[in-house]
């Protein structure tokens, strides 16, 4: 009975021998040629790189579908767009550099529409994420029907936009309701035509965030119930007060959730565009008028030079706050998986 | 989004898509005549109908028809009455003129038959009166119905008149035409007969809610059938039938337009005697429809503004069969001509020369246009230029096409007539037709940008004023440079150019304008004075209207108006401000002095005539003269300066920035400014830019005028006269001279932007019902008006 | 001879992993100190006070719960009002809504060619009608078919888009979730770019194409782009980067092949995500209004969302009728999928 000791010997010498084996040239009673080595390399490579092209190519045509018809109706029309914003009307294929672009970032009325895009957003993506946050907490401390609270929180997505429209209308018109009760008087001393008033940002908000907190926070909601509740005991035996235990270790686990909901937010931000135009029109008081508008009236003024270059900057735009929402999300994750 | 924003992107799509795709250059491809163009020599003759002014108080000459190689008319009218002639007792028939005149190609007379020897020989009837003259196989058949008032009784014969050898064949009772008569006898009214293919096929209308056609089908055996349109389409209500198309087998397409204006299309079956409703898409046809006419000879043709067309219906599509630009004829002249023959190498019109000028004598001149064609086209190889005219054409129009064609060596107009408001919208009468008149009115301004736009628009615009979004660099020339150099105030009057500028350029240069301002009793109206400030309006409707304001179309109404009058002193430079004393002043005053009671159209008239003022757009210098010689003085729309009246632009021309010839178009322009051009817009309506012309046509209108009154006094004593409303005032220069000082001194044009008014017309209102103040408008409309303004820039 | 035993090694290490410090020195603990007594008179005492403690803790909670349910409570109501108003409403009779709400459909702004006129008098939000008919459905339903033709349109705009764009995005989801390299990545950042676009930005070239295409003002030229809308992709690529690796390597060693793999894994493991993007995209397009107005511009094939979007006075007596109908099939998608959808959202949600 060798010792295991000698046994292990045996086994390692057992594998020198193994791996000796392998040098081609080590034992000549194996006769591997050269060019059958090559060769075998070879078939190696190639099936590594078939494998590689298979798998990219079966990839690939999965995503072919929605390739071909991204190119066709979302890529093609950008690129026509951004052709013709470099051009100095859109049969007049003279190149003129960035006229048109500066044309319009220095046309008043885009940078007015552009401000009050960026403010209405800037202040109802935060304000929506912040206050259904909020209510999901609210609604996650095991409140007695929280599900119907859900389901008809979920409700206002439903409504058409005309009878909310119609709501408004009613409530905030000159002599709407609103005025009726007197919510003026939070703001002046008379009364106030809503929309055509410094406070009309405000009617715009509440239309916002009356639609949106809803499913925001459904999305908090189902990520609050998801997290480990182990962690959260673990914690708490640890002697974390709730305030600790929520900032650390719920929002840890809330960041993706944030960003998502964030990005969702902003672009219903910019569908609110419908429910303004309905309200007030073409041309409306200055804090309303938002790029869209500016936009539409390009369109129907004919201009259409205006109107790629403005594209083309909202664009820009776009990707430079996604952008950084996702850098920021990257971060956040890399966080996490530490 | 709007309606037309359809259009607009079908058009950016067109427009893009070429460039995209084959990197075009810009401007158009230079279409040049081809040397098989038809090409047609002019020759006129004039009718031998012995009919002017000397002989005769009015007469007239009606084509009835080819006989042969020589043409029949019916002549009438009244020989000159002798002075002395008492009008209610004496006999007017000696006078009478009603004869059948048969002339040959060069316009000399045949054959005649005095039909008044004819209605002479019915003895015993108060009244014979002959009517339809139609052809019937060899010979001519009439009508005669015959009246006796006392019992009521009429009767109806027939005779033949047989052209060749002046006779006339003896009365013959009229055919009982069993069908066709029972069908009036109840109702209905038997309006045509045309030849459809082998068939004869009346049309009898009968009125009522919902108004139907019957139709007496006739085939060559003399076999008769009905056929009711009602069959095809219960409801519709067929209003009128425009034409009847052959198109083989026994079956027909019916072209009729309903009571509501819309074309209907129905396909009926002659042999069969059917009638079913056309559902395909007919939209080639409906634009032409109220231009179908009935020829005899020749069928049914569209007549357009361009020429004559025949349905072919196989194709679905409108052919030339005649265009007018073949042989550079003028358009509008010719266009309401009676074709009466047309064939490869011939074309015959029968009409009266067109006087541009209201008519001094009622006699008018009937012609021959006989076109022949010509071996080769004299204008072959020339580059072709269109001359597009919005929705209407004019006479001095089409005479400067022709005159251009006429000298210049190298290029060719060609009238383009495709921008138009189809009839069936501009005579509709449903509810949503104001609406769709004005949706379609913009979408013809889209599609005329459009096309400019994209090159295959045309060289020349008329009257495109309307469509303000032309107003620039990319769409139209700047002819401020032109105007500078070529329309100096010596030769014009340069104030109405400077007003039409827009921030100092010229896009379109008005040809002939109008003068929009109040027709006021000169008792009302200091001397030197050229409008009204609201003060002196206020104290003018209390004193000389007793009350009653001129303008009473509601507040609104009066508000935008005068503000369209004001707008240089609300916008000037891209800065918008309303926050200044005009604006106040006329809103304090809308909302104080207006009342919001409206006027019915006889209310308004009789307040033309009698009251002391009323709205008055001058677009002629007669109706300059009018109303002067009323006693009242033409001065401003109330205005917070005072201002005077208003220039509105009535004919205007502008020239596409993507023309390759800017030259010729230029030259054309200069053409259109020109003296005799001139003159015959200032004949019609649309005072002349002109100096020279404006003093012609004044000059013409004071003798027209003196020569009615000279004609009245003939009549009438002067105070009969007098009593009966008649001018028996004669005009002197002394009246085109006060016209031409009130031109001079207009400065400001009458601008009515379509984006500002809908803002307007939001704000304004509360105001006006006093719910707000005007602090609280005040800035709502700077900052809206003010996005507008940006947005253009 | 360690001083713990195997069990309590295991349970150390178990404990380090947790972070959690456990100390293992048996000290005895403020209990074991006491005499019986002690302890009797200890327990008496904690059981008052606990008592007291825990009942005032239960009222708090009560109280809070109270709060809590009253906030709810009000924004819930806040959100349903206007679904209550439509319903109600739409038992009214047209006269009563001329009365009340006439001077409104005179004044939308949206498409009032002439701008809006002033409301110059306040129209009255009622809630509950005098008189009760249901004169706006007879109207609705049985009157003229136009009505209902603009509901199937809609059915049948949106239903070949929430399809298509499930099927579509499906296969891309997994794509991306499988495939991940650098260009992809960036690839699928311009996906998400233009999720976000609004729609007059690619306006006119959409015009442009579906002219080239030759589906200019057919129902294609709606359904064609909203199939290969990229929201859907984003949301099943989320979801689908969840699925743990092992399962599929489990499934190659099996020796399924790539299809396989996506439909008898992927799909099923995403169907909550499947559910809840229809329902997201069924309520996304049955509300559309741009797209038909400018590339269908047929009014008889115009969908109910455009059609109540531009109702005027002609059509005050259906108003709130088609509202009540138009939300319907929302409402039922909604109620059917409801839990899929809570659940489908929150995955994608969390990593």
């Amino acid at each position: 009975m060798p010792s295991s000791e000698e046994k292990n010997n045996d086994q390692i010498t057992e594998v020198k021998e193994t791996r000796a084996d392998r040098k081609p040239q080590a034992d000549p009673a194996l006769a591997i040629d050269p060019e059958r080595l090559a060769r075998m390399h070879e078939n190696k490579k190639r099936f590594h790189r078939k494998r590689r092209i298979k798998d990219w190519a079966m990839f690939t045509g999965y995503l072919t579908p929605s390739l071909v018809g991204v190119m066709v109706f979302f890529f093609l029309p950008l690129l026509m767009i951004l052709k013709t914003s470099f051009q100095r009307s859109s049969t007049n294929t003279d190149f003129v550099g960035i006229e048109n672009y500066e044309r319009v970032l220095t046309n008043e009325a885009f940078i007015n529409s552009a401000k009050n895009s960026l403010t209405f957003s800037g202040i109802a993506v935060p304000l929506s994420v912040v206050l259904a946050l909020l209510l999901a907490i609210l609604l996650n401390t095991k409140l007695p029907g929280e599900s119907v609270f859900r389901s008809i929180l979920l409700n206002p997505m439903m409504v058409p936009v005309a009878s909310v429209v119609l709501i408004w209308q009613v409530f905030f018109s000159y002599n709407g309701m609103a005025n009726g009760w007197g919510l003026y008087k939070l703001f002046e001393d008379g009364r106030i035509d809503w929309l055509k008033s410094d406070h009309s940002q405000l009617v715009i908000l509440a239309l916002f965030l009356w639609k949106n907190l809803g499913y925001n926070m459904v999305l908090f909601l189902a990520a609050l119930n998801s997290i480990d509740q182990e962690i959260l005991e673990a914690a708490t035996m640890d002697g974390a007060g709730s305030i600790t235990r929520f900032f650390r270790i719920k929002m840890h686990f809330l960041a993706p959730t944030l960003f998502f909901v964030a990005i969702m937010s902003l672009i219903n931000s910019f569908k609110i565009f419908r429910e303004v135009y309905l309200l007030t029109g073409d041309h409306p008081y200055r804090n309303l008028y938002m790029l869209q508008h500016f936009m539409n009236n390009a369109f129907t003024n004919l201009d259409y030079s205006k109107l790629s270059a403005g594209a083309i900057i909202m664009c820009v735009f776009m990707i430079v706050i996604v952008g950084a929402l996702f850098f920021a999300e990257s971060k956040f994750d890399a966080d996490m998986e530490g | 989004m709007r309606k037309s924003t359809r259009i607009i992107a079908a058009g950016l799509a067109l427009s893009m898509t070429v460039p995209v795709l084959t990197a075009c250059k810009k401007g158009r491809g230079g279409e040049k005549i081809a040397s098989d163009t038809p090409w047609y020599n002019l020759t006129v003759a004039q009718i031998d109908d012995g009919l002017d002014a000397d002989n005769v108080d009015y007469g007239y000459s009606n084509f009835i028809g080819v006989h042969g190689d020589n043409f029949v008319f019916r002549k009438g009218g009244s020989y000159k009455l002798p002075d002395g002639f008492d009008y209610d007792n004496d006999d007017r028939t000696p006078y009478n003129i009603d004869e059948i005149n048969v002339y040959d190609i060069n316009g000399d007379l045949i054959n005649t038959v005095n039909l008044n020897d004819v209605t002479a020989s019915f003895t015993g009837y108060d009244y014979v009166g002959i009517s339809n003259i139609r052809e019937s196989g060899n010979t001519y058949m009439a009508d005669v119905e015959c009246d006796v008032f006392s019992t009521g009784a009429v009767d109806n014969f027939n005779i033949y008149i047989d052209v060749d050898n002046g006779t006339v064949s003896d009365p013959v009772p009229m055919a009982n035409d069993g069908l066709i008569d029972n069908l009036v006898a109840n109702g209905g009214s038997n309006e045509r007969t045309v030849d459809v293919g082998d068939y004869k096929v009346t049309e009898v209308w009968f009125s009522g809610d919902v108004t139907n056609y019957v139709l007496v089908v006739e085939d060559a055996n003399g076999n008769t059938g009905t056929i009711e349109l009602r069959n095809a389409d219960s409801l519709a209500s067929v209003y009128n039938i425009q034409g009847i198309v052959d198109v083989g087998n026994n079956k027909a397409v019916v072209i009729a337009t309903l009571s509501g204006g819309e074309a209907a299309f129905y396909e009926i079956n002659l042999q069969a005697l059917t009638a079913s409703k056309i559902n395909e898409d007919m939209s080639w046809l409906a634009s032409h429809v109220s231009s179908i006419t009935t020829v005899s000879g020749l069928g049914t043709v569209v007549s357009e503004n361009e020429g004559l067309y025949t349905i072919n219906y196989d194709n679905r599509s409108i052919d030339p069969l005649f265009l007018y630009e073949y042989a550079n004829v003028n358009a509008y002249e010719v266009g309401r001509f009676t074709p009466i023959m047309v064939s490869e190498s011939r074309a015959i019109f029968s009409g009266t020369l067109y006087n541009p000028y209201p008519a001094t004598s009622n006699t008018v001149k009937t012609v021959f246009y006989i076109f022949d064609r010509a071996d080769s086209n004299p204008n072959a190889g020339k580059t072709i230029l269109d001359v597009a005219s919005v929705n209407t054409m004019s006479y001095p129009l089409a005479c400067a096409i022709c005159s251009f064609n006429e000298t210049n060596p190298d290029y060719y107009m060609r009238l383009d007539m495709s921008y138009q408001i189809p009839s069936t919208v501009q005579y509709a009468t449903g509810e949503n037709a104001d609406q769709d008149l004005e949706t379609a009115a913009n979408n013809l301004g889209n599609q005329l940008a459009i096309d400019i736009m994209s090159g295959t628009g045309p060289d020349i615009i008329i009257n495109g004023t309307q469509f303000g979004m032309l107003n620039n660099d990319d769409y139209l020339l700047n002819l401020s440079d032109f105007a500078a150099t070529n329309l100096g105030s010596d030769k014009y009057y340069t104030n109405v150019f400077e007003a039409a500028k827009i921030n100092g350029n010229l896009y379109q240069i008005p040809v002939s304008f109008g003068v929009q301002g109040l027709a006021a009793d000169a008792s009302g109206v200091n001397d030197g004075q050229i409008g009204f400030t609201f003060d002196q309006y206020a104290a003018f409707v209390q004193g000389p209207c007793n009350g009653h304001d001129p303008i009473n179309k509601g507040r609104l109404y009066f508000f935008i108006n005068c503000l369209n009058c004001m707008s240089d002193l609300m916008v000037s430079d891209g800065a918008v401000n309303y926050d200044n004393e005009a604006f106040r002043s006329l809103a304090e005053f809308t909302a104080s002095n207006i009342n919001e009671v409206l006027q019915s159209e006889d209310e308004e008239e009789y307040y033309m005539d009698e009251g002391a003022a009323y709205v008055a757009n001058v677009l002629n210098v007669g109706y300059y003269f009018n109303v002067t010689s009323s006693g009242k003085v033409l001065v401003g729309m109330p205005s917070y300066d005072g201002r005077g009246p208003a220039i509105t632009v009535h004919d205007s021309v502008g020239i596409s920035a993507q023309t390759i010839a800017p030259d010729a178009c230029k030259e054309f322009v200069s053409l259109l400014l020109g003296d005799q051009i001139q003159e015959y817009y200032g004949a019609q309506d649309g005072v002349c830019v002109n100096r020279a012309a404006f003093a012609t046509v004044g000059d013409k209108y004071i003798g027209i005028h003196n020569d009615e009154v000279d004609a009245n006094l003939r009549r009438f004593s002067e105070a009969e006269a007098r009593s009966y409303g008649m001018s028996v005032d004669y005009y002197d220069e002394s009246f085109v001279t006060s016209f031409e000082q009130l031109v001079e001194s207009l400065d400001c044009m009458y601008i009515n932007d379509g984006s500002v008014n809908a803002i307007l017309r939001e704000e304004v209102p509360a105001y006006l019902e006093g719910q707000k103040t005007l602090e609280q408008i005040i800035p709502v409309l700077n900052d809206r008006i003010q996005t507008v303004i940006n947005e253009r820039r | 001879m360690s001083s713990m035993t195997e069990q309590q090694r295991r349970d150390a290490a178990t404990n380090a992993r947790r972070k959690v410090f456990t100390k293992y020195v048996h000290e005895p603990s403020f209990f074991e100190k006491m005499n019986d007594a002690e302890r009797e008179a200890f327990f008496k005492k904690e059981k008052t006070r606990s008592v007291r403690v825990l009942r005032r803790r239960m009222i708090m909670h009560r109280i809070s719960t109270v709060i809590g349910i009253l906030i709810a409570g009000s924004v819930s109501l806040l959100a349903i009002i206007p679904v209550f108003f439509t319903f109600l409403n739409s038992f009214m009779s047209s006269a009563e809504i001329a009365h009340n709400y006439g001077v409104i459909f005179q004044s939308l702004s949206g498409h009032a060619e002439n701008g809006a006129t002033y409301l110059s008098q306040s129209p009255t939000l009622t809630l509950v009608p005098q008189k009760v008919t249901i004169e706006q459905y007879l109207n609705l339903l049985f009157m003229s078919p136009t009505y209902l033709l603009k509901f199937w349109n809609s059915i049948i705009l949106v239903v070949p888009i929430v399809v298509g764009q499930m099927a579509v995005s499906c296969l891309a989801a997994y794509s991306f979730a499988r495939y991940r390299r650098k260009r992809r990545e960036i690839l699928f950042f311009s996906y998400i770019i233009l999720m976000l676009m609004p729609f007059q930005v690619t306006l006119v070239p959409n015009y442009m194409i579906s002219e080239q295409l030759g589906i200019l003002n057919t129902r294609w030229a709606i359904i064609l782009p909203g199939i290969f809308s990229t929201f859907a992709i984003f949301l099943l690529t989320k979801y689908m980067r969840q699925i743990p690796i092992a399962y599929i390597e489990a499934a190659k060693l099996d020796g399924a092949t790539e299809w396989q793999i996506f439909t008898k894994i992927a799909v099923p493991l995403c169907k909550n995500a499947i559910f809840a993007l229809t329902i997201l995209l069924f309520i996304d397009y049955w509300n559309m209004v741009e797209q038909p107005l400018v590339l269908l511009n047929v009014v008889d094939k115009q969908p109910m969302s455009v059609f109540l979007s531009q109702i005027n006075e002609a059509e005050i007596g259906i108003a709130f009728a088609a509202s009540a109908l138009y939300m319907i099939p929302p409402l039922l998608i909604f109620l059917w999928g409801e839990e899929y959808l809570v659940e489908g959202i929150s995955r994608s949600g969390v990593k």
